[in-house]
């Protein structure tokens, strides 16, 4: 850099100016003193590809905690505090480290995917928060036996357990393809599935691996359209998913096509187009209108009027950020960070969810599991569609 | 394996092959006769297919029928135009103000353009982050031929490819602006000097390059339907390596060398164990492979410094 | 010791406080602006004394390393050890050993990469698989993660020995995809997709990094010892680097990027030096890995991809290719300032790009030049060429 009298000048001018600005948002605080303010963090990916989800699961946790104190139930003064972990592990830790830091937050609530809440476990665990992960399926989040670690979403594996018995033994598939697109999330989906599936009596003819970004399948599509299976599954997310089904159209396949709940989303049935119809996937959670506090929930966040809708997991973040809050306010847990940790893994809440609890791994008992098929452009429950699976193949109920 | 199935892998990978051909030609032909790698080329091809869906999705709201002479022509008119302005803008602002420039200077640039091009259009684009339906521009049933099917949207692919290709070729052998691009690629200096006005020839081959790697876009958009704004990474990276199997500065070695990836991948996950995983690695140990035993690519001359 | 110079990086490192300080996006908008506009003011008014103070500045660029070094010693116990500002200059300075190494290849040597981001990949699982699955201390495992990147770097010389400028990028494009791929289908030992997780903290004599660091007056969390080794491992990188590029060396490698040609003909094994500029410049990132996963202690393939290689390349760019202390401003420059626009994340990619345009268009020689010459536009080069 460069320097002489004159730019110290105006260097200094720049000092005094940003002294002062750092004074002015230092005093952006204040506020209510008279019950204790206890914080609440909660990370969600804010910024980058998920954002619309992230955005959406912000809303609902600063819902939760307006509800929270409008309650008057609890002894305390809510904040949230968010921060963003755009959806990618060393943004999460950071953002893990910028929650720690504030002595005035309590417990964590958060994380959309599973990579950013594997990297972020052991930070809150080597620092003593607690974290209720609410939306990564990863068994391992909860399976390191870390006692800061709670999860209030299904864990990945039961979705497959489900799919696998549905599909060989409900549907009677007895032929299977796998195909994942060699990420964690996809490559675990297809391999329970495929276990599961064996294990009620169906057989697993191939497993093979596809990039994502990929555009092409023909050639592996038309390996598979050779061995002729009863059923192809995908292991991955909704772009490469819609793609193959495209492919499989072209190519004249229509052997029952299911997928993991990676795919459920209107990106899906928008880029598939018109062979969307009749796409099988599994998804963890149930509509939300079938839920015990859906409909409260819904009309409650309407109410709320949030620019941005609440997306598919607005609920999750939701009964997050209400049951720390919860767990917190009747444990009289104020700032103690320890206490809070062993009031969590006792505590017990009826939320839109239903009944949530942890059994020893920290994991939730409630099991939620919903089958989904595309119909005219939209994902529908399975069983309130009007087409279905029959003799292997899609037809009308 | 049957009949049926090898001949649809084949006919999977002519139409794959034809595609990587028309990227690598616009590589090739830059760094011939301007002597620059295009980092920025993949995205000409991403806009290409942009353009096409905005008119494709236009048109059909216009109520104008899809596979009609009128909406074929907009489409055609919009690659055109949009290949064309890449071109230009390139040369006017990326290309233009680097030249004297280290090799590697201008090579980081285009890098930086595509950069810019590719996020603007993520952000900038409506939902554009996430993955666009492309409009279904031909109506027509597949073909069915010995045991296997083939899509028209394939067939059209292969037949605008080699015409354009062949186009490519008359005008590059047989006119008086292909007498100027030869010149100015075999030496600038004594093209400058017979009275060639480089410049203009720069930005000419920029243009008919953008607009080939727009109409690999369209071909992209129309084969498998769904287009993204990162869709042009993949699309140049394959296109360069083709045109460097190929032998970088040779047109016909690209055709080949586009062909030759297109089969590569095809084969790798036809006949290998878990073959499916490896086909986006093709281009790469390919282009190793070449580099290591034949530097200067199948059809290349045997570079000579000049002092 | 200059006095002058060490006011003037006092009154720099203030600034640089100030600027990490600053939390207000806006606030940090302006007082970036009034920074550039005061210096740009500056270069109009007196435009005799700039190259004056950049003499002075190269001339005692060691009492200014030892300065920076010192007030770096300071910086955690200014910030009372605020975690996320840590763990934000802790990247700083990881992105800052890649810079320097990457830096050496491409900069001083003309050697394009676009696949850095492979060593750094190298370093990490080296550092990754020998902690958390052999048990192997971290400091032996340190030390390798720089000699296994400096094989890679080898290896990868290999093919590029044979080809040129053009070809070399997408050698090295395709290897650091391939290094990717290979991190991702190599389970049993790379742990795949999963990664490597919980990666074990350094211990020194019994002393565990992963614990408080309190310094008595001032605690911060596990991140405090990486500041400090993180620092230790700059200025040793720096020094290296710095004593490697003035050597005898570091001019054969200038002559090779300069002209080929003209270097074989004085008698240079351009083979044998190519090879070298590729395996020393690797060894950094290496480094830079080995750092980062004994930090973050978790590693995917993901971590790694060729977006990171182009961060890399935009930081070498904007501090000036070859010169040693604009990699290290430039990796701190676009490390932090994006921090400060977290709310604009979706624009920092396009960022990078947009500085890798500005810079070679409007200044070809970065913010800290490596030597001051008037470089001529490409038009008057050519010009020159036909007039003479």
């Amino acid at each position: 850099m460069f320097f002489n009298s004159g730019l110290k000048k105006a260097m200094a001018v720049a000092t005094v100016a940003a002294t002062s600005a750092v004074m002015l948002t230092g005093c952006g605080g204040g506020g209510d003193k008279k019950t204790e303010v206890v914080k609440i963090g909660f990370i969600a990916p804010i910024t980058g590809n998920n954002a619309a989800l992230g955005v959406g699961m912000k809303n609902s946790a600063d819902l939760a905690i307006k509800h929270a104190n409008a309650s008057g139930k609890y002894p305390y003064k809510f904040e949230l505090v968010v921060a963003d972990d755009a959806a990618d592990p060393s943004t999460a830790v950071a953002a893990a480290n910028k929650l720690i830091t504030d002595k005035g937050i309590v417990a964590v609530g958060g994380h959309f995917n599973s990579g950013c809440a594997l990297a972020t476990a052991p930070v809150f665990h080597k620092n003593g928060m607690a974290m209720l992960v609410t939306a990564a399926i990863h068994p391992d989040i909860t399976g390191k036996g870390y006692k800061e670690i709670t999860r209030i979403i299904t864990e990945a594996k039961a979705q497959n357990v489900y799919a696998g018995e549905l599909a060989a033994k409900t549907w009677g598939v007895k032929t299977i393809c796998l195909i994942n697109d060699r990420t964690d999330y996809g490559k675990t989906n297809a391999s329970q599935f495929g276990e599961n599936a064996a294990k009620n009596g169906a057989q697993v003819l191939s497993d093979d691996g596809i990039n994502v970004g990929q555009q092409d399948f023909s050639a592996v599509l038309t390996n598979i359209k050779a061995k002729n299976p009863d059923c192809v599954y995908f292991g991955g997310m909704a772009t490469e998913a819609a793609l193959i089904k495209r492919q499989m159209a072209d190519l004249q396949m229509n052997c029952l096509f299911l997928s993991d709940s990676g795919i459920i989303s209107d990106t899906f049935n928008k880029i598939a187009g018109p062979t969307a119809e009749g796409m099988i996937a599994f998804n963890i959670g149930k509509p939300l209108e079938d839920l015990p506090g859906g409909k409260k929930f819904m009309e409650d966040y309407a109410a709320a009027k949030y620019p941005e809708p609440y997306d598919n997991l607005g609920h999750f973040a939701y009964d997050t950020v209400m049951m720390l809050c919860d767990t917190i306010g009747k444990n009289k847990v104020g700032t103690d960070r320890k206490k809070a940790i062993e009031a969590l893994r006792k505590a017990e809440y009826d939320g839109v969810l239903g009944k949530t609890s942890f059994d020893e791994n920290g994991q939730t008992k409630n099991t939620l599991i919903t089958t989904y098929i595309s119909q005219g452009g939209k994902w529908v429950a399975y069983d309130k569609a009007s087409i279905q699976v029959k003799d292997k193949k899609i037809a009308a109920k | 394996m049957t009949v049926d199935v090898l001949l649809q892998q084949f006919f999977n990978a002519l139409g794959l092959g034809v595609m990587y051909a028309l990227i690598a030609v616009g590589f090739t032909l830059f760094f011939g006769v301007i002597e620059v790698v295009n980092f920025a080329h993949g995205e000409v091809f991403m806009l290409g297919a942009f353009g096409a869906m905005v008119v494709g999705t236009a048109m059909a709201g216009a109520g104008v029928e899809a596979g009609s002479v009128t909406y074929l022509l907009a489409v055609l008119a919009i690659i055109i135009i949009v290949g064309a302005l890449f071109g230009a803008a390139l040369e006017k602002f990326i290309v233009a103000p680097m030249r004297g420039a280290p090799d590697i200077m201008t090579l980081l640039i285009t890098l930086g353009a595509s950069i810019v091009v590719r996020e603007a259009v993520m952000i900038f684009f409506p939902d554009g982050r996430n993955p666009q339906p492309f409009p279904q521009m031909i109506q027509m049933d597949s073909f069915n031929i010995g045991g296997a099917l083939i899509k028209p949207e394939t067939i059209i692919c292969i037949v605008i490819s080699a015409i354009l290709i062949s186009m490519m070729y008359w005008i590059i052998e047989k006119t008086a602006l292909g007498r100027y691009i030869r010149a100015t690629a075999q030496d600038r200096q004594a093209a400058l000097m017979m009275g060639v006005n480089a410049n203009r020839v720069f930005i000419i081959t920029l243009i008919l390059g953008s607009v080939l790697g727009s109409v690999a876009g369209l071909m992209n958009g129309m084969s498998y339907g769904i287009i993204k704004f990162n869709m042009g990474f993949a699309a140049s990276i394959k296109g360069f390596a083709a045109a460097v199997v190929g032998g970088l500065g040779n047109m016909y070695g690209a055709v080949v060398g586009g062909l030759l990836l297109g089969f590569l991948e095809i084969f790798v996950v036809s006949f290998l164990p878990n073959g499916s995983s490896y086909q986006e690695l093709v281009a790469f140990l390919i282009v190793i492979l070449c580099l290591v035993f034949r530097p200067s690519g199948l059809f290349g001359e045997k570079a000579y410094d000049k002092v | 010791m200059n006095m002058k110079l060490l006011g003037a990086e006092v009154l720099l490192y203030v600034l640089f406080l100030a600027f990490i300080l600053i939390e207000n996006p806006v606030f940090v908008a302006v007082y970036i602006a009034a920074i550039v506009a005061g210096i740009f003011f500056a270069a109009k008014k007196y435009p005799e004394k700039l190259p004056v103070w950049y003499d002075l500045f190269m001339a005692n660029l060691k009492q200014v390393g030892a300065v920076a070094f010192v007030l770096g010693l300071t910086l955690p116990i200014i910030i009372d050890g605020d975690a996320y500002w840590l763990q934000v200059l802790n990247f700083a300075m990881i992105n800052a050993m890649m810079a320097l190494g990457l830096n050496f290849m491409t900069g001083r040597a003309g050697l394009i990469c676009l696949g850095y981001a492979a060593f750094e990949a190298v370093g990490a699982y080296t550092v990754g698989i020998l902690t958390l699955k052999l048990g192997v201390s971290f400091w032996i495992a340190f030390a390798l993660s720089g000699i296994a990147a400096m094989v890679f770097g080898a290896v990868l010389g290999l093919p590029a020995l044979r080809v040129k400028g053009h070809y070399l990028a997408l050698v090295t494009i395709a290897f650091g995809l391939i290094v990717q791929e290979t991190l991702l289908n190599w389970e049993s030992v790379t742990g795949g997709t999963n990664g490597l997780i919980d990666i074990p903290s350094p211990t020194l004599f019994g002393y565990d990094f992963g614990q408080m660091l309190d310094l008595g007056f001032v605690s911060m969390n596990y991140l405090g010892h990486f500041y400090y080794l993180c620092l230790l491992v700059l200025a040793l990188c720096t020094i290296f680097i710095f004593k490697l590029s003035n050597s005898f060396f570091g001019l054969i490698l200038s002559a090779m990027r300069e002209d080929q040609l003209a270097a074989q003909c004085y008698g240079i094994n351009l083979t044998n030096y190519k090879l070298y500029a590729f395996a020393i410049g690797a060894i950094f990132g290496g480094f830079a890995g080995g750092l980062y996963a004994a930090m973050i202690n978790f590693i995917a393939p993901e971590n790694f991809s060729y977006g990171l290689s182009v961060i890399v390349i935009s930081m070498i760019i904007l501090g000036g290719l070859d010169s040693i202390p604009g990699a290290i401003v430039g990796a701190f420059f676009l490390t932090i300032f994006p921090e400060k626009f977290r709310a604009f994340e979706d624009y920092r990619i396009m960022f990078y790009g947009l500085i890798i345009i500005f810079c070679l268009i409007f200044m070809r020689n970065g913010i800290l030049p490596y030597t001051r010459r008037i470089f001529m536009s490409g038009l008057e080069n050519k010009e020159a060429e036909e007039n003479g």
